[in-house]
């Protein structure tokens, strides 16, 4: 384990510009870096490595690892596997942390290179003695929060989006910019992808949104999505969303299914209508700035997380809701 | 001044000679609808035991009760005030000619003096314009029948027979005007006699007479060699229906039995998908059915729109009977799982049932086959099943854990040997946060009153739920399970606070072994009220008692809730449909768990109830509660709706 | 006949009330709360239906393989009851059920012990761990193909077709059996098992497999360890509750709040 050194962190690029995803990382790899005095990696892939590479230096990372071939469409991840392995047995860093969203590639390195692996971590730190990190992760569908440690390097931590910061960009950075070859063969790939069907979502994905107007099971069907919410929405400049009962039941586009197994969402404005509240939801949203609850059941669960809550029908709550807001802002634009 | 019987007529005796083969006709045709209802299987000794049996079950009494007399055809009083005067006056119109063959036959006098007067002249022309009246009515009404008639299958062949019948009274009466028209006015016949008066002057009378003589007579021979072969059957089979039956209050099945036969070679039969499954009572039902609607007009699933009609139901057996389809399985298609579902099981079809037909039996026994061979059920109601399955209670996602229900309270817990009554507190009451105080108030005024009571630490459902969906053998396992526990801390006596919890305690854990006294909180409370043991001031509010089905038709306990209730408020008025004729909150057959589509039928309720003007309404049913409290969230976002116990519980000095 | 192999796993019900949910400091695991019976992760459930309805389409062989250190019967024959044909219990003190590389390696030897198979079926993740790694696990010990998050399964002659859950859609994957596929709830839920089929499951006799069977030794399999367990924390909100005489009212009153919050 003693030659094993460094914080390697892997982004996704597009154009120019780090997904937030990867910025998040590097904020958190900056940390853990600088309290052992070692480096932060950073590994992009793809055709807009270089271009993005500026960037993951300006948001904290010391080298940019930059390989321009991501592998064919259609087997990204497959490729991903054999960059990072290359990479991992390269640079072999003491800690490799991804995005939840590359939770699958994050496992099948793991497994291969016989390292534990903790996935949907919200925090992670480094212990400056041992220098090995200790992560923190939501267990028992978000009931309880463990702290683990793993056996092993490079310790590998899939980071749930939103837990980590960024840092501020800083332009004035220094840094490397490594050209990475991986050879990668195209025999070792096991899966095919067939056909991509896009579903509909809003033009604005919920996971950015910085206000979500959430519908639960309580709505009863797809029409108040529709209406009542999307009203609300639209007066409040945010998006539609939905807990996963909805989302099951196919009243929704699966890609608003906000929760532990949906999407995480942190907006400034979390409206919850007709959600309950279990733990498996408020995972997805318990980062918001404020939540506003409006619900029949005094008792539901999400009255007691709320800002604001208000008991009573949704169907008599929000359009008067949605109709003051409006007058209210028209007399603030006059 | 006397009759001559067939006077004008020649060969008049024929008319007696055709009745042997019309009896005949007849004959065979009941033997036939006897043959069928018993799938085929009838031998002479069958008819001597069925006939024995039926003696020996002493069913004389009920079937002139209620077969003949039948006070419930009058609960519509029109349609029964009709149907009365056409039945007593047809009876009494056969009756009169059975004594004019007897006149005929062995010369039996009853075309002399008074009696000829009285009854065989007026008598029988008061009988034949009645029925005349009575039978006109309905065919009017016939023409812009109500909904329930034509809903759920309409019967064919009704308004042809009736029309013959028609046409036998109105040839009676010109017959006997005509014979009067020639012999002179008659002592007390005053239809004949107003009907002389009017023929008298018509060429051909004698003609005329003779013909339409052997057009009534043919007429009526031919009707009741007709009978079993149309809606007339039911003449006998209704009555029949009713003297076997009346018997059992509300719905009350025997559990299937799981153990395979004696032979172990042939597997028990679960549930009902063909006639062949359905008993003979079910069966005999179909052909005791009127086709009235009534069942159809009082359901709550057919009032909100859902796809059952417990007349549909019942027909569709009836016509696969007919059909002789014993083993067609597609009748449990064609009655369809969403309508097999729909049912909550309250038994008002059964309550208003003229001809005493237990249309929810036949349901729940097509659900039971869905539910337990095909595994065939609702999405949510699923869930339940999986719940009970896993858990022992039937809710899932719950915040509640079964001790949470008496934070902060004092309860006994049960002791063998030492406490005398269990109180059974169920699994609305510890997982359902709203239900949870009916529980602890029901501690608090038993604790008060100083009854020997305690609870067994347990998160375990009676298993009722189970049930109700279908499954007879989760229920059995549950209810075993909770048997065991019993029996081993040696409990005799059950309170319970769910008439769910009641009606399977007391009806259904017997089946299996487990017999206990039990009482609903509501008749062992009020007893406490009545003998004393509890005080408590009226609140000066007004409520209104909503029945929940389960006590009051199903069990039967009707007043001791009311007269809980009036001692802790100061005026009780009546919701409309109460007592034995309550409408469903909507609740019961596990749809509580149900997706409702449509109307709901809880909203119904609520309103009828919020329509009273009454502060509070009052249940004594945690479904009842749940289900109306909802059903009142479309009105007003006020709490109206509390159990009896605890508005009792607030009106007691707090020790 | 092609034959899948589904990996369950037996959990503390994750539907059980949230007020039972207590943590052994000593054990570093959630307690069974009592009166509460074990019952199949949910994700596992809905990989048992995926292979469950291949095999209403066509002939399946289906094995069911569950692993702990003391597994509940009843919970297991219900897999039984509802159409698996076989139920095979990994049953060793030392089966801990908190680390996936273990819990992979062990199910790994399992299916090698079974043989051929076509098919492996496990839940995305497990309701206790919610770490989602068993499935892949088992995938690259095994060196299968994977494909994760299913919401259909398809199985013809040799080639498996999974439309694969995205976050903003969803992708068709081929590939060559055999492989391991891991379920979303998409797939659909768990059937209920008709009472003739749960009467037999019970009389079934399950056979129990050891680490000595499997030739293992867990304990040098454990990859990731708890430092610490303690019970999530709810959102420390405000709780402002806003009121009406109307809900109407408080509607237009929340408006205010939020417009004067400066929040819009």
């Amino acid at each position: 384990m003693s030659e094993y050194k460094n914080i390697l962190i892997y982004s996704e690029a597009s154009k120019d510009t780090l997904s937030s995803e990867g910025k998040e990382l590097l904020g958190g790899a900056r940390k853990l870096a600088d309290s052992i005095g070692e480096q932060v990696l950073c590994l992009i892939a793809g055709k807009d490595a270089s271009s993005a590479a500026a960037q993951a230096i300006a948001y904290g990372a010391d080298t940019v690892l930059c390989v321009s071939d991501g592998g064919p469409d259609g087997n990204r991840e497959d490729a991903l596997c054999q960059i990072l392995e290359h990479v991992v047995k390269t640079y072999l860093p003491r800690v490799l942390l991804v995005s939840q969203k590359n939770v699958d590639v994050a496992t099948r390195l793991g497994f291969k290179l016989d390292t534990g692996v903790c996935t949907d971590c919200v925090n992670v730190e480094m212990n400056a003695e041992t220098k090995q990190i200790t992560q923190t992760r939501s267990v028992y569908g978000g009931a309880a929060r463990g702290v683990f440690t793993t056996r092993n390097a490079p310790q590998i931590s899939c980071v749930r989006a939103k837990a980590l910061s960024p840092l501020e960009y800083d332009g004035s950075r220094q840094g490397t910019i490594e050209p990475v070859q991986v050879p990668i063969d195209p025999g070792q790939f096991r899966t095919r992808t067939v056909s991509e069907v896009k579903e509909e979502g809003t033009a604005v994905k919920v996971e950015n949104a910085s206000i979500i107007v959430c519908g639960g099971r309580g709505l009863g069907g797809p029409e108040p999505f529709n209406t009542v919410l999307k009203n609300l929405a639209d007066a409040l400049g945010g998006v539609v969303g939905s807990s996963r009962p909805p989302a099951d039941n196919g009243w929704v586009s699966k890609a608003l299914h906000i929760g532990l197994t949906g999407k995480i969402v942190a907006p400034s404005l979390y409206v919850a209508i007709a959600v309950s509240g279990a733990s498996q939801h408020m995972a997805g949203c318990s980062g918001s700035k404020t939540i506003v609850a409006i619900n029949n059941d005094r008792e539901a669960a999400i009255f007691r997380e709320c800002d604001y809550g208000v008991v009573g029908p949704y169907e008599e709550v929000v359009p008067a809701l949605t109709k003051k807001l409006i007058e209210l802002k028209n007399q603030k634009t006059a | 001044m006397s009759r001559i019987p067939y006077w004008n007529i020649d060969y008049g005796f024929l008319i007696d000679l055709l009745f042997v083969p019309a009896l005949l006709v007849c004959g065979y045709g009941f033997y036939r609808q006897w043959k069928r209802l018993r799938l085929d299987g009838l031998k002479l000794k069958d008819v001597v035991q069925s006939v024995r049996s039926y003696f020996q079950g002493a069913h004389l009494s009920a079937l002139v009760v209620k077969g003949v007399i039948n006070s419930r055809l009058y609960r519509k009083i029109l349609a029964g005030g009709a149907h009365a005067v056409v039945m007593w006056g047809m009876a009494i119109l056969f009756l009169g000619s059975f004594l004019v063959f007897c006149n005929v036959i062995f010369g039996l006098p009853v075309f002399q003096g008074r009696f000829n007067a009285y009854f065989m002249a007026f008598g029988l022309d008061a009988a034949g314009s009645a029925a005349t009246a009575g039978l006109l009515a309905l065919g009017i009404r016939r023409l812009a029948a109500p909904g329930r008639l034509r809903e759920g299958g309409a019967r064919k062949g009704v308004t042809t027979v009736e029309s013959v019948i028609l046409v036998i009274l109105v040839t009676g009466f010109m017959v006997e005007g005509l014979r009067i028209a020639v012999n002179g006015p008659e002592h007390g016949a005053f239809m004949g006699n107003l009907i002389g008066g009017w023929l008298q002057n018509l060429p051909g009378v004698k003609a005329y007479h003779e013909y339409l003589w052997w057009v009534h007579g043919i007429l009526g021979v031919s009707i009741v060699a007709y009978i079993p072969y149309s809606f007339l059957q039911h003449i006998a089979v209704t009555p029949l229906n009713g003297s076997l039956r009346s018997g059992i209050m509300g719905l009350k099945l025997r559990l299937t039995d799981f153990a395979p036969d004696e032979e172990g070679d042939s597997e028990p039969v679960l549930g009902c998908s063909k006639v062949r499954d359905l008993p003979m009572d079910n069966r005999l039902d179909s052909v005791a059915c009127t086709w009235c609607g009534r069942c159809h007009e009082v359901c709550p699933a057919v009032i909100s729109q859902k796809a059952l009609s417990p007349k549909a139901v019942v027909t569709t057996i009836a016509q696969y009977l007919e059909a002789e389809k014993y083993d067609d399985a597609s009748l449990v298609d064609e009655v369809g799982a969403k309508a097999i579902y729909s049912c909550t099981t309250c038994g008002l079809c059964m309550e208003v049932c003229p001809a005493y037909v237990k249309q929810t039996e036949s349901i729940i026994r097509l659900r039971q086959y869905l539910c337990m061979e095909k595994a065939e059920v609702p999405e949510t109601m699923e869930r339940t099943i999986n719940s009970l399955e896993a858990r022992y209670y039937p809710f899932f996602g719950t915040d509640f854990g079964e001790g949470d229900w008496r934070k902060d309270l004092e309860v006994p817990e049960f002791e063998s040997g030492e406490t005398e009554y269990l109180l059974w507190i169920g699994c609305f009451a510890k997982y359902d946060e709203r239900v949870q105080s009916v529980a602890r108030a029901t501690v608090q005024v038993l604790n008060r009153a100083g009854v020997s009571f305690g609870i067994l630490e347990n998160g375990r459902c009676c298993g009722d739920p189970g049930r109700q969906i279908g499954n007879d053998f989760m229920y059995s396992e549950l209810a075993q399970q909770n048997i065991d526990e019993f029996n081993e801390a040696g409990v005799t006596k059950i309170l319970t606070i769910c008439p769910h919890c009641f009606d399977s305690f007391k009806h259904y854990y017997a089946q299996l072994g487990g017999v206990y006294e039990v009482h609903h909180h509501a008749q062992f409370i009020n007893n406490l009220i009545q003998g004393g043991k509890i005080s408590c001031r009226k609140e000066n509010i007004t409520a209104t008692y909503h029945d929940a089905c389960y006590l009051a038709r199903h069990n039967g306990i009707i007043d001791e809730p009311r007269q809980l209730l009036s001692s802790s408020v100061q005026r009780i008025v009546a919701m409309p449909r109460t007592g034995k004729e309550s409408f469903c909150c909507g609740g019961g057959g596990g749809n509580y768990w149900g997706e409702e589509e449509g109307k709901k039928i809880n909203a119904l309720r609520a309103e009828e109830a919020l329509g009273t003007g009454a502060d509070v309404i009052a249940t004594a049913c945690p479904y009842c509660l749940l289900m109306l409290t909802d059903g009142v969230k479309e009105f007003t976002g006020e709490k109206r709706v509390f159990d009896i116990v605890e508005l009792l519980n607030e009106c007691q000095p707090h020790s | 006949m092609p034959k899948a192999i589904v990996c369950v796993k037996q959990v503390i019900d994750p539907e059980a009330p949230t007020s039972t949910f207590q943590i052994d400091p000593a054990g570093k695991r959630a307690l069974a709360p009592a009166g509460s019976p074990p019952v199949i992760s949910p994700y596992d459930a809905n990989a048992l239906e995926a292979a469950l309805r291949l095999k209403d389409e066509q002939q399946f062989e289906i094995i069911v393989i569950s692993m702990g250190r003391k597994l509940s019967k009843p919970v297991l024959q219900k897999a039984l009851a509802c159409g698996a044909d076989q139920v095979i219990l990994l049953q060793d003190e030392s089966f801990d059920l908190f680390d996936s590389y273990a819990t992979a390696s062990v199910l790994a030897a399992a299916i090698k012990k079974i043989g051929a198979y076509d098919l492996i079926l496990c839940g995305r993740q497990a309701s206790d761990t919610n770490a989602g790694q068993v499935g892949i696990g088992i995938a690259a010990l095994l060196d299968l193909p994977c494909i994760t998050v299913a919401r259909s399964v398809a199985f013809h002659s040799g080639t498996i077709q999974v439309e694969r859950r995205m976050s903003d859609g969803y992708e068709t994957i081929e590939a060559s059996a055999p492989a391991v596929i891991t379920a979303d709830s998409e797939i659909g839920n768990l059937r209920i098992a008709p009472v003739k089929a749960v009467m037999a499951s019970r009389k079934a006799v399950l056979p129990v497999w050891t680490a000595g069977d499997l030739g293992i030794s867990a304990g040098e399999l454990i990859r990731t360890e708890f430092v610490a367990l303690s019970k999530a924390e709810s959102r420390a909100g405000k709780g402002v509750m806003v009121q009406g005489t109307t809900p109407a009212e408080a509607g237009e009153s929340l408006a205010t709040v939020l417009m004067d919050s400066g929040m819009i």
